[in-house]
């Protein structure tokens, strides 16, 4: 990754702390999240990875919030 | 091994199977079903096989456990002439024999032999349906139905088998 | 990703029949190319937008390329080098039906292909929109001071890589809609299933108190019957004859009773022989076991003997065994059983030969039961006598019970009828009842069960779609932030920049809104800040753009400079060098004071006049002295005007 690409990556991921923050999903979602953000962003992720992160999400009908 | 009767049975013969109002009746479902195996198998008579019920049991009840080679016997005969199979064909017979049979298994019938075993207690169920006039109401007017059955027909010699489709 | 531009030709677009502009090799760092007003400027960025994004012109667009009224067709190509790949477009003008035609040919691929083929990501970023940031026509300062907040947000999300998140909120939406199994997608349908089932919940558990409440009144009726029966006796014997006649009666029923009893389970005991039942099946199985004798069946030679044979080398019969001999043995071993199949057969044998039982105590049994039924029927009709005989003497009492019994009796009919209703588990039974979920335990637990997996299935949906939105709210919350954080990257660049081209002026970026703007300790609207200020700012902030962008593009403006005064002009020039990689100016002789002239000196600047002789014909001619004595007349109005 060049440096360009470095500080990019960066901007993004301090928005996605911004973002987790705000929300306090749960570990397990958080951390798909970021994974999923850095392999979007290199174009390198699947519909199964979307989908499992969706899963992660929190549960109304469990009373996650 | 699996035991399954014609669907309509627990119906016909509810007044002796438990929750039945008789007094007197019969033991278990297998009851029911090994009367109408004897008069299937008598009369070569098989049922397909969306006529069976769900498996009620799945191996003898102890008390008919003794005479399951006898059954299987039976089972054999039945098929052998159903099947038309020549009396001089040796080879004929005993493949016949093996595909029915099975040695390591407590009623002595492969999966096959079990099979057509339940579609023949069906068939005798559809018999019994039709010549006793209505599901029996007691264990003693059945047996006495049942037994006549057995003795009007030994006067007269058994009518050759009818081509069952499978 | 890097973007070059290498140069570009054109073939009967306009003036121009034949020319081809070559930056050359070394690539320069800076082209500038002097171009008079008329010439095809606006023409060539027009095509190299063209070529670079996918829009198709409209007719009267491609005809307006036409040299004259004659020329059938012309054609434009821009040469590309894509990340160190050379890459050619081609657009192939047809100007009698004034359609466009392109074709790519990369080193790579080798040939040419129909269409624009550039690599998948670079294609999708050259939207028009985007092509126009970085390939300017003369209206730069305008078209940036004007991008409006959408427009800016776009690009950052194209170059910053934004637009790949917005991409997951999209296949996030798509996950929803192919994995929804059910059709409920509101909390109104939700409730309404849960209401549903709850319904079903209720009816089944009125079936089944109803069902304890029937069974409850068949025990009571059942009991009140036998006491009836008892005080029906009762009244009976209160006659003197009557009652002992009944006693006998009851006395005989009893033993019947206890007979019957007997003889149906010694019955039910021996029945359980086959050979028992009836002679016949003792027939069927004994003429079995004699076939299988006479077939000499089983055949006691197992496939096992054969196959050991045939690994020997010699038969018992003193003959050798070859492969042939070895071959047929194996082959033919097939057709004999194995062991535990014999075995079986032997078994099956065994117990057809010991099965022998006494049919004649069957016999006896059943006759004893026939005449112990036919015993019983004449005790009922002793006893319906004797009932008889005493209604006709008078008794009221006994009339009464007997009115009670029939009553009691009907009313036992009609709750074993209910019960039957109730619990009917055959599919016939409950056809020839009628029986539905309303009114049937079995049927109504069956659609509790539908009911819970309709709920189930809904609930599941309802919850991938919570959990799908929350997905795209927080995808959306992180394009938004990161879009606002960039921009103010942006932004701070940009002022960076404008300290040092615009030193003495307090002229900033305040905000990216919804277009760029611009604060001052004087001024406060974009109306009041001149045209070079403006040009200004938007280099400053191109530059700001494009500098950190993961892509290497190149610049190609109109006119970079006209309107800045020398001063501003030179100081412009200072600051574009570390602007861009790839620098493309097209100029008019105006601008060389002050722009162009301060690159005279670079070793990385190309010089290219384009110029149109009086016969009509182009030529460009490259290098510095041409550059620099260029003149033509339109130049010199623009600049006594200026």
């Amino acid at each position: 990754m060049t440096s360009k690409d470095k500080d990019i990556a960066d901007e993004i991921a301090r928005a996605v702390e911004l973002v987790l923050t705000e929300r306090r999903p749960s570990k397990e979602f958080a951390n798909r999240f970021r994974q999923l953000i850095r392999n979007a962003v290199n174009d390198n992720y699947a519909d199964s990875d979307v989908r499992s992160l969706i899963d992660a999400a929190p549960d109304p009908y469990r009373g996650d919030k | 091994m699996s035991f399954k009767l014609h669907k309509s049975a627990p119906a016909y013969f509810r007044h002796l199977l438990s929750g039945g109002g008789a007094a007197h009746r019969f033991d278990t479902q297998f009851d029911a079903y090994y009367y109408c195996l004897l008069v299937g198998l008598d009369r070569r008579q098989l049922r397909p096989l969306d006529e069976l019920g769900d498996e009620f049991v799945r191996d003898y009840v102890l008390e008919y456990q003794p005479h399951a080679a006898t059954i299987a016997g039976l089972l054999v005969d039945a098929e052998l002439d159903r099947t038309n199979t020549g009396r001089e064909d040796v080879k004929a017979v005993e493949k016949r024999m093996v595909e029915l049979l099975e040695a390591g298994s407590a009623s002595r019938l492969s999966k096959e032999g079990q099979e057509l075993l339940n579609r023949y207690a069906a068939g005798g169920f559809t018999v019994l349906n039709d010549l006793l006039a209505n599901p029996p109401q007691s264990l003693e007017e059945f047996f006495v139905s049942y037994h006549q059955l057995w003795t009007r027909e030994e006067s007269v010699p058994p009518a050759p088998s009818p081509a069952t489709p499978e | 990703m890097d973007l070059r531009i290498l140069g570009w030709t054109y073939k009967n677009i306009r003036g121009m029949r034949e020319l081809e502009v070559t930056l050359g090799s070394p690539l320069p760092r800076w082209s500038l190319i002097q171009m008079p007003n008329g010439t095809g400027k606006t023409t060539t960025l027009t095509l190299m937008r063209m070529a670079l994004a996918e829009e198709p012109p409209t007719p009267e667009q491609v005809r307006s390329f036409r040299p004259d009224e004659t020329t059938k067709g012309g054609e434009f190509n821009l040469r590309l080098r894509v990340d160190g790949e050379n890459v050619w477009l081609y657009l192939k003008f047809d100007y009698h039906t004034g359609s466009l035609s392109r074709f790519t040919s990369r080193t790579a691929q080798g040939g040419m292909e129909a269409g624009l083929r550039l690599k998948r990501p670079l294609q999708k970023m050259l939207t028009p929109t985007f092509t126009k940031l970085f390939v300017f026509d003369g209206e730069l300062a305008k078209s940036i001071r004007d991008i409006s907040k959408d427009e800016a947000a776009k690009a950052i999300s194209t170059l910053y890589r934004l637009d790949s998140i917005e991409r997951l909120e999209r296949v996030a939406g798509e996950i929803l809609r192919r994995d929804q199994t059910a059709n409920v997608s509101t909390d109104k349908g939700l409730s309404n299933l849960q209401g549903r089932l709850r319904n079903a919940l209720d009816q089944l558990e009125t079936l089944k108190s109803r069902k304890k409440e029937l069974e409850r009144q068949r025990a009571r009726l059942e009991k009140e019957m036998a006491a009836l029966q008892v005080r029906r006796d009762e009244r009976i014997s209160s006659s003197a004859n009557l009652k002992q006649r009944l006693e006998e009666v009851n006395a005989k029923r009893n033993d019947i009773a206890k007979l019957t009893f007997e003889a149906t389970e010694k019955l039910a005991q021996l029945g359980r022989n086959p050979a028992a039942v009836s002679a016949r099946l003792q027939d069927r199985l004994h003429d079995l076991s004699s076939r299988l004798q006479k077939l000499k069946l089983p055949r006691t030679t197992s496939v096992e003997f054969f196959r050991e044979l045939a690994l020997s080398a010699e038969c018992i019969c003193g003959r050798s065994i070859g492969p042939h001999e070895k071959e047929t043995i194996e082959r033919r071993a097939n057709e004999f059983l194995g062991e535990d199949q014999v075995g079986v057969i032997n078994a099956m044998k065994d117990a057809l030969r010991h099965s022998e039982a006494d049919t004649s105590a069957v016999r006896d049994l059943v006759d004893t039961l026939k005449s112990q039924l036919r015993a019983r029927q004449e005790v009922d009709n002793e006893y319906d006598l004797i009932v008889m005989e005493r209604h006709e003497q008078g008794d009221e009492e006994l009339d009464q019970i007997q009115r009670d019994l029939t009553d009691r009796a009907d009313k036992l009919r009609q709750a074993e009828r209910q019960l039957r209703v109730l619990t009917a588990s055959a599919k016939h039974e409950q056809d020839a009842l009628e029986c539905d979920e309303d009114n049937n335990i079995i049927l109504c637990d069956r659609h509790v069960r539908e009911r819970q997996a309709a709920l189930s299935d809904a609930t599941n949906t309802m919850r991938l779609q919570k959990q799908t939105e929350y997905v795209q709210e927080v995808l959306e919350q992180v394009v938004r932030v990161s879009s606002d954080q960039l921009r103010l990257r942006v932004q701070r660049a940009t002022n960076e920049k404008l300290k040092t081209i615009l030193p003495g002026e307090q002229l900033r970026v305040k905000e990216i809104g919804n277009s760029l703007l611009l604060h001052t300790d004087t001024l406060t609207s974009k109306e009041s800040v001149s045209e070079g200020q403006s040009l200004a700012v938007a280099y400053a902030f191109l530059a700001s753009l494009f500098e950190d962008a993961p892509y290497n593009l190149p610049f190609v403006v109109d006119s970079p400079a006209v309107s800045l005064d020398s001063k501003v002009r030179r100081e412009v020039a200072e600051l574009i060098p570390n602007l861009f990689g790839q620098a493309i100016f097209f100029v008019i002789s105006s601008e060389r004071d002050g722009f162009a002239e301060s690159f005279y000196d670079r070793p990385d600047a190309k010089f290219i006049t384009v110029q149109t002789d009086r016969n009509g014909k182009t030529t460009a001619q490259e290098g510095i002295t041409a550059f620099r004595s260029f003149h033509s007349k339109d130049d010199e109005s623009a600049r006594v005007t200026s």
